[in-house]
């Protein structure tokens, strides 16, 4: 019996720049199966909690954990949506705010699935993946993020 | 039996390392008395609504411990 291993890494540390997600769009032109893309991307908010305002996130991880998480959420996805592919990125380490920390891409050859698949893959990063955050203030005081 | 113990986010602020080694009994074949010796010793954990792995599984008091499992020790997930 064969265990299903994570293929590759979601983690990228640090910000996930517009370069990145420029490149990641523009390798797609050769799969010209494809008719639809659509795009999730998580941007760390200045949120004020008691009178502070957010500077950034410093993202931690159960790394092994969390990737055997994106794994089983990328197959589901696969197994309930006619997709041509996915691909999910998390920072780790320091985000300020403003930037990008998660970027989900879905495609398809029709566009309404995209639509479902992309939220579906979302809200299961979002409860599923061993993933915490650590909201960093001004004066280097902080508190742990609590997803609403 | 030997466990490794993993803490993460707020739950190794409380312990303050992120993972420590626990001996348990060999009859204590479920996790129960090694949550509850963790318990013991950083009461504060009760305070979150945390979750327990073992080996990257989420897993319950009832579920069995073998000699060099992995346990974690989970707040809630905060992901994106």
């Amino acid at each position: 019996m064969t265990t299903d291993k994570p293929k590759k890494t979601s983690f990228i540390q640090g910000a996930i720049s517009a370069e990145f997600i420029g490149n990641s769009i523009a390798k797609h032109q050769s799969k010209t199966a494809i008719g639809a893309h659509n795009i999730f991307l998580g941007q760390v908010r200045a949120d004020q909690i008691d009178g502070k305002t957010v500077m950034a996130i410093e993202y931690s991880a159960y790394e092994e954990m969390a990737e055997q998480g994106f794994y089983e959420i990328r197959e589901a996805a696969f197994a309930q949506y006619d997709l041509s592919c996915l691909h999910i990125y998390h920072s780790l380490g320091l985000v300020k705010t403003g930037e990008i920390c998660l970027f989900v891409f879905v495609s398809a050859p029709r566009r309404k699935v995209v639509y479902e698949a992309l939220e579906y893959l979302v809200e299961a990063i979002k409860e599923k993946t061993a993933v915490f955050g650590k909201e960093i203030f001004e004066d280097e005081s902080y508190t742990w993020k609590k997803n609403t | 039996m030997e466990i490794t113990v993993k803490y993460f986010g707020i739950i190794a602020d409380i312990t303050q390392k992120k993972e420590e080694l626990f001996f348990v009994e060999n009859d204590s074949n479920t996790l129960k008395t090694l949550q509850s010796e963790i318990e013991i010793k950083y009461p504060k954990i009760l305070d979150i609504n945390y979750s327990v792995a073992i080996n990257k599984k989420i897993a319950n008091r009832e579920t069995e411990l073998k000699d060099r499992d992995e346990v974690a020790f989970l707040p809630p997930f905060a992901g994106g």
